[in-house]
């Protein structure tokens, strides 16, 4: 077995030190720390489905990967952040009210700071009020991010891009949209400006967009 | 005390060099010692010495028996046994020791015994005088040399002794939030709780808790309610260890379920009078009012009371505990007890001094990560409505998860409609208690295709605005005003009176819930 393989396999049985030691094995090796989240963390959650005959996703189980994936993403996130420190601007970023999950949402959130946002991490669970308060207190955002993981946020999801669009009169704000329930059609149809199937899409996403609205 | 094989070939090897072993680990505990003679029968259950190189004929020996041969047997110069030996394969645990004489291997195997016989003995006089676990464990050190732990179910620590700062070992041993967040692990652990049946020891999850500990389940008619734990910290965990835990583990058995007197908390006199308030319904609640004022939660502060309901299904690893100690610890204010089947948490929050927000920020990823279900009441000052308050947050609970089994956390505000229709038609049905004159607009679009009720609605919806509904249904206004008119004229009223629009609303609301 590979050493991605294996790190894939720690996170499926939530062996969260086992996980953390073969990401530093992989790092001494010389794995690239995007290769190891690419490959090995990000499709290991991916593959966690619900049992397709009761339909019910066993829970502690599901736990336990989130929970190894968080800390190798712990380990992961100071090997991807860009050295030259430059700085893009601040991003905000939430999963949408009624909706816990947060793996994708804390990728996104590295990924943004890798490319050389400041990310303003709201949590999970944030409802459209506390999406616009945030906007709110920090004037100098620049982008928006708001993730879904469950079909039944979706309404939530909408609601969000509408309050922020509505707060947002000068269209100065970049609102994207992603996460497991959302695709392409969907976001446009709420009117976000964005959605992308990946994290680090997202990130060249966002740069782009801050660089063509103040050139240097 | 008995003994096993593997125990004392753990002596054994601290003296003597040892050439060969067979089948270690089968003897079972062992009575004592024997000399071996050539006419005379095996006795099972016993440590056989047999000096000077013999070799018991093949088919002397039982299973439960420990054999210890020397050298004789396995010198190829000796022409009588030496081949022998070696092409003999014993259906027994045996050592064969180089160059020893058989009252040297004696004394060693004498000492074992009788250095294992004193620690027994002071375990028994503990136990009989009434001591702790505590006390066990620590006569027990010149054993194991090594930190030992008592474990609950949900594997908060109940005792431990170490030489070593254990907090210095694992998040475990500090409660916080690293240390909770490891109890889920180990809680949701398929493996941890598969152990629990173990009747044998086992190696803990060390994928998860960063250091290895041997494992000896507490039992009680079979259920288990402790394991204890042997950290390998100082020295490595040896085979004879893994023989001696389980002689330790049944005496801390002894005292743990004679005189345990369950948690202590702190808390305790609040969790009292709150217990009392929710489940005495003749209680005198100025008496109660005026203890918890007492106990420092005044009448002009103001509550909240949140419910969490454990969503696992193995019943006896409910880690109600840490999870009530948790909350108590995060939060200052907070009383939380399990009470049926539930854990109630109260907060008193002039005294948490975090503002509710704040709280339930902090507690999102706790419930997730525990897979608790939670239901917040409303926040209200004094006293007199904590246990209104406690029904609140089980509805929100209720309720919420009924109509969105996908939320994990509810609030009353997002399930007070839908309870308070539930209330209403308790003894009739929605349809009965409709206005009448919608149920003559339903029945008319059924029978001719038209979309009173969709116009109604909307209308409604939009506060009366003309304009703005007929936008909304993409039609002309004066289609919308022609249907309007219909629509006065089958319900025969002109809908004006607050009233009435309010029982037309709500009639809605009936029907949609009967859909
Ligand atoms: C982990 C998990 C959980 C964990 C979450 C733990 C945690 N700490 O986050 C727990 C156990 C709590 C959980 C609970 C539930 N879950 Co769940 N869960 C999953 C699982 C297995 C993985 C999700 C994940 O982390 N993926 C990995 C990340 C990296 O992917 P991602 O989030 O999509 O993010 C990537 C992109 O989408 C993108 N992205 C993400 N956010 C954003 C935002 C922006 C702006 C952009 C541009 C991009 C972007 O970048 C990321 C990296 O490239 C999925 C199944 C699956 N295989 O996906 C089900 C799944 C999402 N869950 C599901 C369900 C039904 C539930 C529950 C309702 C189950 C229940 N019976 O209670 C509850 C809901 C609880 C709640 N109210 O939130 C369903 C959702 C179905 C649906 N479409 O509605 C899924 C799909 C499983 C299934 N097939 O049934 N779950």
């Amino acid at each position: 077995m590979s050493l991605i393989d294996e790190i894939l396999q720690s996170i499926l049985y939530g062996k969260s030190k086992v996980t953390e030691s073969l990401i530093l094995q992989a790092l001494e090796e010389g794995y690239q720390p995007e290769q190891i989240l690419r490959e090995g963390m990000v499709p290991a959650m991916g593959s966690m489905e619900a049992d397709s005959k009761t339909s019910q996703m066993d829970i502690p189980r599901v736990l336990g990967a989130a929970r190894a994936m968080q800390k190798g993403l712990d380990i992961l996130d100071p090997r991807l952040q860009s050295e030259k420190r430059l700085f893009l601007g601040t991003a905000i970023l939430g999963t949408v009210k009624g909706d816990l999950h947060e793996v994708g949402k804390n990728i996104v959130s590295i990924m943004f700071r890798s490319v050389g946002f400041r990310v303003i991490d709201l949590g999970v669970d944030i409802s459209e009020k506390q999406f616009v308060k945030a906007v709110r207190d920090h004037p100098e955002a620049s982008v928006v991010c708001v993730s879904s993981l469950l079909t039944t946020s979706l309404p939530e999801m909408k609601k969000i891009v509408q309050a922020l669009k509505k707060f947002d009169k000068k269209k100065q704000l970049f609102v994207m949209v992603g996460g497991g329930s959302v695709t392409e059609e969907i976001a446009r149809q709420m009117q976000a400006d964005a959605y992308t199937e990946n994290a680090a899409e997202a990130a060249y996403l966002a740069r782009a967009f801050v660089e063509k609205k103040s050139p240097q | 005390m008995k003994l096993t094989d593997r125990i004392l070939l753990h002596h054994l090897q601290d003296h003597f060099v040892i050439l060969d072993t067979q089948n270690t680990g089968k003897s079972g505990y062992l009575e004592g010692i024997l000399f071996y003679e050539e006419d005379q029968e095996a006795c099972p259950g016993w440590v056989y010495i047999c000096g000077n190189g013999r070799v018991p004929p093949p088919g002397w020996e039982t299973e439960s028996m420990f054999l210890v041969l020397t050298e004789g047997i396995m010198d190829p110069e000796d022409p009588g046994s030496a081949d022998d030996g070696k092409k003999r394969a014993f259906r027994c645990s045996a050592v064969v020791i180089r160059k020893a004489r058989e009252a040297a291997i004696l004394r060693i195997l004498m000492q074992t015994f009788r250095f294992y016989e004193m620690w027994g003995e002071s375990l028994d006089k503990i136990q009989l005088g009434f001591g702790s676990a505590e006390e066990m464990l620590k006569r027990s050190v010149e054993i194991f040399s090594n930190p030992m732990v008592i474990f609950r179910n949900d594997m908060t620590v109940r005792t431990f002794v170490s030489r070593v700062d254990l907090s210095s070992v694992s998040p475990l041993f500090e409660p916080g939030r690293e240390q909770m967040e490891m109890l889920n692990a180990l809680m949701q652990n398929e493996e941890f709780r598969r152990n629990r049946q173990n009747q044998t020891p086992y190696w803990g999850p060390d994928y998860i808790t960063g250091f290895r500990a041997l494992h000896c389940n507490i039992q009680k008619m079979g259920d288990t309610s402790y394991s204890l734990a042997l950290l390998e910290i100082e020295r490595p965990v040896t085979e004879a260890d893994k023989d001696l835990l389980p002689v330790l583990c049944s005496y801390v058995e002894n005292v743990i379920y004679g005189n345990d007197r369950g948690l202590n908390r702190q808390n305790e006199n609040l969790q009292k009078t709150l217990t009392n308030i929710l489940s005495d319904r003749t209680l005198d609640y100025m008496e109660a009012s005026r203890e918890l004022t007492e106990l420092g939660w005044q009448r002009d502060h103001a509550y909240v009371c949140l419910v969490f309901r454990l969503t696992y299904l193995d019943q006896n690893s409910l880690p109600v505990n840490s999870i009530c100690n948790y909350m108590d610890e995060q939060f200052s204010g907070c009383c939380s007890f399990s009470f049926r089947e539930e854990i109630v948490n109260f907060i008193d929050l002039t005294l948490c001094q975090e503002d509710l927000d704040r709280i339930e920020t902090r507690l999102k990823p706790f419930i997730r990560d525990s897979y608790l279900k939670a239901g917040y009441s409303r926040v209200v000052t004094g006293h007199l409505n904590l246990r209104r308050q406690y029904v609140q947050a089980g509805l929100s609970l209720d309720v919420g998860s009924r109509k969105n089994p996908y939320l994990w956390i509810h609030h009353f505000d997002a399930v007070a409609i839908p309870y308070i229709l539930e209330q209403i038609t308790r003894k009739l049905p929605g349809q009965m208690l409709s206005h009448e004159g919608l149920l003559r607009l339903r029945d008319h679009d059924r029978e001719n295709g038209t979309q009173y009720m969709e116009t109604l609605k909307t209308y409604l919806d939009h506060q009366e605005n003309a304009v703005q509904s007929a936008k909304t249904l993409f039609i002309h206004r004066s289609t919308f005003l022609y249907r309007m008119e219909k629509i006065r004229e089958i319900m025969d009223s002109d809908l004006e009176d607050p009233d009435e629009l309010l029982y037309i609303n709500l009639s809605f609301r009936l029907l949609e819930q009967e859909e």
